[in-house]
């Protein structure tokens, strides 16, 4: 049981992660808080479903709805956040807030409130074939979300754009006075998030489905991680989410029906004992 | 102070009216007004915290979670008359405020408004989760009117007074708060906190007494709608899109009027029956009409955010002043 617990909390905490890395990269470049990035994955999984219905080859279809929900949150920065120069942090989450709120109904217009269901990626293999004790398509859940996370780290450390934007969130005046457009790299950040959410979308939808509803609690639960770990801190994310991931499966195995407390209330004690989150520094 | 009382006597009597006309003139069901008049009640006790006191919150909604179920429960469980179970209520409201305010508001700027978004959802999951208390997700019913002697209020005619009638007190009582003394002194924490703080206004207590104030009167209304909402309620009307709903009003009605927000409220109630009707001439169904209208809000409430942070009705006071 204990290892049962375990690995369920593992897929959770990779997913939390990713979307906790999503929210951590948009704080680091804008110090905005996009509280739209449960949407992303929600918008992931439902535009995958539709890509899958073209008959377009699977493997295919992770990276093209990471492309379509990426340029999604390219608009929505350009039409929403930018034009609102003279917004305080409090007003930029409540756009952000309406922004979730107009993705959601949207996609239950275009959706409808189905569920659906994209097949595993690994259907042509005989039903219950494992590694290892492991679902194949668990281990792609896990493993894609390790890899992304990796690939991301290496695009922040080692490539030009990817200092530029570390140096835009260490201080915005200084890395417009080197030349680089604070107003750019906010763009890149949301692309990238939104992408990110986009894949987790696709990835987790054939295990979890997709459902226009589906990006609320996601989301809350990613934010929850990027919180606890500290506000754009990547390393604390990937932290956070882990400990919401065992935490909640942890919970479940007790007492299920409050499961979707845990993520909060854990939330709300780090916000009031330690605001920075565990990994941040003093407030 | 003039102008005002004024402004006061139209609103009343707008509100005396109004439901005589929607019952006679257009033959429309009063609910959409019941409803407003509860919305009235929460955005103008959330103006008094976001647009006075410059405390943003957005887990409003959640004290009138409270105040319902504290007084459901009241009625369901144990049978006491609407008498004890409105003051046990909006006591649970005061509870809570004070409760849940005296941590969140040493908290400041966007670190309150995640607070304070999380304990609404907080407090959603729970009415959602403790089925045993609160029904679950089915939610209580078998509320009792509110009685007095043999006389059942069950009528949508006298819901309606009932509701509005506290809804009016609320909107005088709050304008009259916020150019009282302690109004004047919230404002001053408002523009500038240290410079408050440096003559002598005791910060962080007035922030806590405010909102423990508004969090009453939300909880009071939480009262009133267990009794007045046909027997009725469930969590999912204490969602997350009440408290954004709730933030809209006062964002809409300009941040720093109590009219203004009880303005918001009404327009944000009324205008999903506006779009209903015209859904109904498209031939669309009731949720994507709900979606359509989430959609139209939201599209506003940016708009309002990039074009006017400080909402219509401040405009024209600053002007005017």
């Amino acid at each position: 049981m204990v290892l049962d617990i375990l690995i369920h909390g593992l897929e959770w905490a990779s997913i939390y992660a990713t979307i906790a890395i999503g929210f951590s990269l948009i704080f680091s470049a804008s110090r905005i808080i996009n509280l739209a990035q449960g949407e992303f994955v929600m918008l992931g999984g439902l535009i995958g479903f539709s890509l899958y219905s073209t008959h377009l080859p699977l493997f295919l279809i992770p990276f093209l709805s990471a492309a379509i929900v990426a340029s999604v949150g390219i608009v929505l920065e350009r039409v929403a956040i930018s034009p609102a120069k003279r917004a305080s942090p409090t007003s930029l989450i409540i756009i952000t807030i309406a922004l979730s709120v107009i993705l959601r109904s949207t996609a239950a217009l275009v959706w409808g409130p189905h569920t659906f269901r994209i097949p595993s990626f690994f259907a042509h293999l005989p039903a219950g074939t494992q590694i290892l004790f492991f679902d194949l398509d668990y281990i792609l859940i896990v493993g894609s979300c390790f890899v992304s996370i990796i690939i991301l780290g290496l695009f922040l450390k080692k490539t030009r754009l990817g200092r530029a934007l570390r140096a835009c969130s260490m201080d915005p005046t200084g890395a417009r006075i080197v030349g680089i457009s604070p107003e750019k790299m906010r763009m890149l950040s949301f692309s990238i998030s939104a992408g990110l959410g986009g894949m987790v979308g696709v990835l987790i939808a054939p295990v979890f489905y997709a459902n226009s509803d589906l990006g609320l609690n996601l989301g809350i639960k990613g934010f929850c991680a990027a919180v606890l770990g500290g506000m754009g801190n990547i390393p604390g994310a990937i932290v956070g989410g882990f400990i919401i991931g065992i935490s909640e499966a942890m919970g479940a195995s007790f007492a299920s029906s409050y499961k979707d407390i845990i993520a909060p209330v854990l939330m709300l004690f780090v916000l009031y004992l330690k605001p920075r989150g565990i990994l941040g520094g003093r407030s | 102070m003039r102008r005002d009382l004024k402004k006061g006597v139209i609103f009343a009597l707008i509100v005396v009216t109004a439901p005589f006309i929607f019952r006679y003139v257009i033959f429309y069901p009063l609910e959409p007004l019941l409803r407003a008049g509860f919305f009235v009640m929460l955005a103008v006790s959330l103006s008094l915290v976001v647009g006075l006191a410059g405390q943003i919150s957005l887990g409003h909604g959640a004290f009138f979670g409270i105040g319902a179920y504290t007084a459901g429960i009241m009625a369901t469980k144990l049978n006491l008359p609407f008498f004890l179970t409105i003051p046990i209520g909006t006591l649970s409201g005061i509870i809570a405020g004070f409760l849940i305010g005296y941590p969140v508001l040493k908290l400041k700027s966007y670190y309150l408004a995640l607070a304070t978004l999380i304990i609404g959802i907080a407090t959603y999951e729970f009415f959602k989760a403790a089925d045993s208390l609160t029904g679950g997700e089915m939610g209580l019913y078998n509320l009792p009117n509110i009685q007095i002697g043999k006389i059942e209020f069950y009528s949508p005619f006298s819901h309606y007074f009932i509701v509005w009638s506290f809804a009016l007190l609320t909107v005088f009582f709050c304008d009259f708060f916020s150019t009282s003394p302690v109004g004047k002194r919230l404002k001053a924490l408002h523009s500038d906190e240290e410079a408050a703080e440096c003559v002598g206004i005791d910060v962080f207590g007035l922030k806590l007494k405010v909102f423990v104030f508004a969090s009453a009167i939300a909880a009071f209304a939480g009262t009133l709608f267990a009794h007045c909402s046909y027997g009725t309620i469930y969590p999912g009307e204490f969602d997350v899109g009440l408290s954004i709903k709730i933030i809209t009003m006062v964002v809409l009605g300009g941040m720093y009027s109590v009219y203004g927000a009880a303005m918001g409220a009404v327009i944000v109630s009324l205008v999903p029956e506006v779009i209903r009707r015209i859904g109904d001439f498209f031939y669309m169904d009731l949720t994507q009409v709900t979606h359509i209208n989430d959609i139209i809000f939201g599209i506003i409430l940016i708009l309002f955010m990039i074009f006017s942070p400080e909402g219509i009705l401040a405009k024209k006071e600053e002007k005017s002043a």
